[in-house]
């Protein structure tokens, strides 16, 4: 199984970029779950775009994703971020098919039932259609794009609050487990009010 | 055809050597559909716990049953054995038979042996099929001892210690074929020190310590529950006010303290903030350290 | 495939005491006959024929209990028992045919060699009487049954590659001591049995006694019980 260099090392610079914010706007995707359970996932838009090539009608996920187990984020958590990740960026778009199970499992090299969590999850956030005997086919629409538009403005102001961050000095690492922390903490009164 | 019942189940059981307690107390089910790994020091009994399961070793008190069958059922328990492949951690093989004979030794053996794919599989592998097994390199040995249980389509496939003598790319080679027989509603029940691996393609974790269960939870739950947590005080801060139910070591000088939690984290901050901590910051760990802060001398 | 297994196995061990069997025998009576005078004395004839016998008793012997060695257990110490017990296999089947090859293989043992001697005695024109090999080839299976019994059941309790035979010969020597001291033990005495000194006339050295059907079934009887001891042995082992 070979993977493409090419379109694999742009994508992963854009994603290490990303990931920062991406963690963050998981988290405050997870606060606000807490505080309002209505509220699911939604696409982030962001600037561009990647290359993308459609194969026997399957999407090729040659380099689209990679997972890293020792990040201290569940494994189908990254997985469900990269997926919305690259429906953002237009590699995934509405009506493409994704990889099966297994496939997706042998490519990336991890359990089959990480990949089958990733997509039930994505499926109950109406991201994903799993049509029974075919496999997983991406859902864009309008209450999804609705509903982007509230974490994208999140996402904006995470990125100025970062940049503002790493002015001042503070690492990365360091910014994570702040953010973390105050999210405990706020869990933590919520669940006392409750 | 589905069954109900795990693929692996123990009910206290206990394996005793004399004064030395190899397995102690040891109670946990393997689900079907999933790949649980069993984490250990070595000695820590997770050898004894398998052989115990095979009818090896007959357990000195409690139950095990594989596939639904009571272990102590020696008709019962070659039944199950039908449908389980074992490679153990020594990969024994017979060296006197070639490599062709002993395809063709286990392949009679099995109802579920795979001719097509032991093909393919001695293709990849280059595995030279005239050459008598005592002569072959030691990966050799180990692809050859996989390659027996992965050209069969069993129920269970248990595996100690599968990646020791595997080369980088036989170790990626084999993580793929353990993913993709999961695919495929093999359960898969392996024991392994490479944690990095395990850390990929586990569901499910159990880690044994001393003959003694000390960790038996899904890979996400674990990775979201442990967590170090390092604070700062304005002065000397005590021990005893972070005795909270998940708290499983606190490391303190002065007036730094490192709080290793495997739950109740959220519980940890609020106490660090009603007594006026400077800093807070809540660091994951990762199956690597929450091994070692499991094995850690208790 | 079990058959196969044990064959495997045995097979070095097995080619090289037939060979050495075989060639030996042909040899000893090459030797012993091409001096004598033609046509041979009766006396002279049962002579050679008794002490090629004890020559084939001793090789055989030594050959067998070798034979014998190894097993499941001696598996257990290098660890390829972990394979074989993992089979979907009775450990019952594993002893049982594994005991089914040795004891062919044994009396192959005893046969070939004898066969060798009739195919010489022929070729060199004094053809020995069928019917004599034929007895004291039964001898020596009927009565040598007695170190296989004695070699499987060290194999099925002693693991040691070199304590195991070490052990079988001991054994052997002791009783054979024993034996030879005692008098009343003297039926005891494997080699005497299998070598015929109880069923010749030490002068004319003719065959005086009927053939020992009854020892020989005893013999064999004894065999399946060594074969339930062994299965015994192993059933209740921790690997």
């Amino acid at each position: 199984m070979s993977r493409g260099a090419s379109a694999g090392s742009s994508l992963n610079q854009r994603t290490a970029e990303f990931s920062l914010c991406n963690t963050l706007v998981l988290l405050l995707d997870l606060a606000f779950k807490q505080l309002d359970p209505s509220l699911g996932a939604a696409l982030k838009l962001a600037s561009g775009c990647a290359s993308l090539y459609h194969i026997c009608d399957t999407v090729a996920v040659v380099g689209l994703f990679r997972l890293q187990p020792d990040a201290g984020q569940a494994l189908y958590l990254q997985l469900m971020q990269q997926i919305r990740h690259a429906i953002e960026t237009g590699a995934l778009q509405n009506g493409d098919q994704l990889p099966g199970i297994r496939t997706l499992a042998e490519e990336l090299v991890v359990s089959p039932n990480t990949v089958a969590k990733a997509f039930s999850e994505l499926e109950h956030e109406g991201l994903l259609e799993l049509r029974h005997g075919s496999g997983a086919f991406i859902l864009i629409n309008r209450r999804t794009r609705q509903l982007a538009g509230r974490l994208q403005s999140a996402q904006r102001r995470v990125a100025d609050m970062i940049e503002e961050l790493r002015d001042d000095g503070l690492h990365d690492d360091e910014i994570r487990r702040v953010f973390e922390a105050e999210l405990l903490n706020r869990v933590a009164e919520i669940a006392r009010k409750r | 055809m589905t069954e109900m019942f795990p693929a692996i189940e123990t009910r206290d059981l206990s394996k005793v050597y004399g004064s030395l307690e190899a397995v102690r107390n040891l109670s946990f089910c393997v689900e079907r559909n999933q790949i649980t790994a069993f984490l250990g020091q070595n000695g820590a009994g997770k050898s004894t716990t398998i052989k115990c399961l095979l009818g090896m070793l007959r357990p000195s008190t409690g139950d095990a049953s594989i596939l639904g069958k009571n272990t102590r059922d020696r008709a019962a328990s070659r039944v199950a054995r039908q449908k389980i492949a074992y490679v153990a951690e020594n990969k024994p093989l017979y060296g006197y038979m070639t490599v062709e004979q002993m395809l063709r030794f286990t392949g009679a053996f099995y109802q579920d042996w795979c001719p097509e794919m032991a093909t393919r599989l001695v293709a990849e592998f280059q595995l030279p099929v005239d050459k008598k097994i005592k002569r072959l390199s030691k990966g050799m040995r180990t692809k050859l001892a996989l390659l027996l249980a992965f050209a069969r389509k069993p129920e269970l496939l248990i595996l100690d210690e599968p990646t020791e003598g595997l080369d980088p790319v036989g170790v990626e080679q084999f993580l793929q074929m353990v993913v993709a027989r999961a695919a495929e509603g093999i359960t898969v029940f392996f024991s392994s020190h490479q944690i990095s691996e395990v850390e990929r393609i586990a569901d499910h974790v159990c880690i044994l310590d001393k003959g003694r269960l000390k960790v038996d939870s899904p890979l996400d739950y674990l990775r979201q529950s442990f967590r170090r947590m390092d604070l700062v005080f304005p002065d000397f801060c005590s021990e005893q006010d972070f005795r909270i139910p998940g708290v499983q070591r606190i490391e303190s000088n002065g007036r730094q303290m490192s709080v290793f939690v495997n739950k109740n984290s959220d519980m940890v901050i609020e106490r660090a903030k009603y007594l006026n901590a400077t800093s807070v910051e809540v660091v994951p760990l990762g199956l690597r350290e929450i091994f070692l802060e499991t094995v850690r001398g208790s | 495939m079990l058959w196969y297994k044990f064959w495997l196995e045995s097979r070095l061990r097995f080619l090289l005491s037939l060979a050495g069997l075989v060639l030996f025998a042909a040899f000893i009576v090459f030797i012993t006959g091409k001096d004598s005078v033609r046509p041979m004395p009766a006396k002279d004839y049962h002579l050679q024929l008794f002490v090629a016998h004890q020559y084939l008793v001793g090789i055989w012997m030594l050959s067998v209990v070798l034979l014998g060695m190894g097993g499941i257990l001696r598996e257990r110490a290098s660890g390829i028992s972990q394979f074989t017990l993992a089979l979907p296999v009775d450990r019952r089947r594993l002893v049982g045919i594994r005991f089914g090859v040795y004891v062919l293989e044994s009396v192959a043992l005893a046969v070939a060699p004898w066969i060798a001697v009739l195919l010489v005695t022929h070729l060199m024109g004094e053809p020995w009487a069928f019917r004599d090999a034929c007895f004291f080839d039964s001898l020596l299976i009927g009565g040598g049954m007695a170190f296989v019994r004695l070699a499987t059941l060290v194999a099925s309790l002693i693991e040691g590659e070199y304590t195991a035979p070490a052990v079988t010969f001991g054994i052997i020597l002791i009783i054979q001591v024993i034996a030879n001291a005692v008098s009343w033990l003297k039926p005891l005495n494997f080699w005497r049995l299998e070598g015929g000194f109880n069923y010749i006339d030490t002068q004319t050295l003719l065959i005086v006694r009927p053939f020992p059907w009854s020892e020989i079934l005893l013999s064999l009887l004894f065999l399946l019980l060594t074969l339930a001891v062994s299965i015994k042995a192993i059933e209740r082992r921790e690997f």
